[in-house]
């Protein structure tokens, strides 16, 4: 065996069983999908994304914060509507189940942005990253929509 | 049976079903937007739509906001007879230049209002709506107002006659309008 062919056979294996860090990077067990910004109402300067977090890995997770680039005050909220008082807290964390996904939603969990730094229209993207339990990020562009009333 | 079609067919719109008076609600003293005394039965021959909340409120309010004014522009000429009143009950951070501006923001043209402590509380039981303040110091906000979210319909003799939750639409809102316009005075 020639040391062309011994050097090939060699290539072939590290080509077929890979090495450790050479491996296409695998599909992350969070995925973060169908993200959107709502329009800031009424002249507000704070408004709420949302976003569908989907865990296929077989450990739970939790987004333990969040961050944008058009505000340097994100924070994790719960709206709830308990027996008609509506209630809106921040959270320290939003559980994303394993082989399960977290709905982020009017109304529900959701993302607040305090003090947004210029004017975001309907149609434009903002970024939104968010913070895992695990360290990890996942930055997600998120579409501004308008949707202020209910038909 | 046919007989029975051809004279369903035949009547013209029912006549609107008679809608209960509620036991909740009562004149009020507060002051508007403008910084002017205001009264409930100033705004006798309207219908008047009611709901408590705040101008920092970030989601609740202007939804219902939106709403209205969306309700508003689908009562075409009836949107005369119709006003809408915002009661602060954040009166702290709501003064009447603060909701003069929140209110400009909206189509519907609600007058907001603020006042004492005391005497949004007293209205809050009126209508048996509820509000709390809960202090986040962790948050941007500071504190965020818990409220109901009911929006109180009144006929022209300040009489609540229907109420609508969160979850109402603007169909639902309109036809409630229209009830309460049709009712014998």
């Amino acid at each position: 065996m020639s040391i062309h062919t011994a050097l090939s056979r060699l290539m072939m294996a590290v080509l077929v069983l890979g090495v450790p860090g050479m491996l296409p990077a695998q599909t992350p067990a969070v995925t973060v999908h169908d993200a959107w910004v709502r329009e800031p109402m009424g002249g507000r300067n704070m408004t709420g994304a949302f976003a569908v977090v989907e865990n296929s890995g077989t450990t739970p997770k939790a987004i333990v914060a969040a961050s944008s680039d058009v505000s340097d005050k994100v924070e994790l909220h719960e709206m709830k509507n308990d027996g008609g008082m509506m209630r809106m807290s921040p959270v320290k964390q939003m559980d994303v189940p394993a082989k399960g996904k977290l709905e982020l939603k009017p109304g529900s969990f959701h993302v607040m942005l305090f003090d947004v730094k210029r004017k975001i229209a309907d149609g434009e993207k903002v970024s939104i990253t968010f913070t895992f339990d695990d360290g990890s990020k996942v930055t997600t562009e998120a579409q501004v929509r308008k949707a202020g009333t209910m038909q | 049976m046919v007989a029975l079609a051809v004279m369903a067919a035949c009547q013209s719109a029912p006549p609107a079903p008679e809608l209960p008076v509620l036991p909740i609600g009562g004149d009020f003293a507060l002051t508007d937007h403008d910084g002017q005394a205001f009264t409930l039965q100033s705004l006798r021959g309207k219908v008047v739509l009611i709901f408590f909340g705040y101008s920092s409120c970030p989601d609740a309010c202007p939804t219902t906001l939106s709403k209205l004014s969306t309700v508003a522009r689908r009562l075409g000429d009836d949107k005369a007879k119709l006003q809408a009143v915002y009661i602060s009950v954040d009166p702290d951070r709501d003064t009447p230049p603060v909701l003069k501006a929140d209110m400009a923001n909206f189509s519907v043209g609600a007058i907001g209002l603020t006042g004492r402590k005391d005497d949004i509380d007293t209205v809050v039981k009126q209508y048996a709506a509820a509000y709390e303040i809960v202090p986040t110091p962790d948050s941007a906000a500071k504190y965020t107002v818990s409220h109901t979210t009911t929006v109180y319909a009144l006929d022209a003799q300040g009489r609540v006659r229907k109420t609508f939750d969160y979850e109402a639409t603007v169909d639902e809102i309109v036809a409630g309008i229209r009830a309460i316009l049709a009712q014998p005075a």
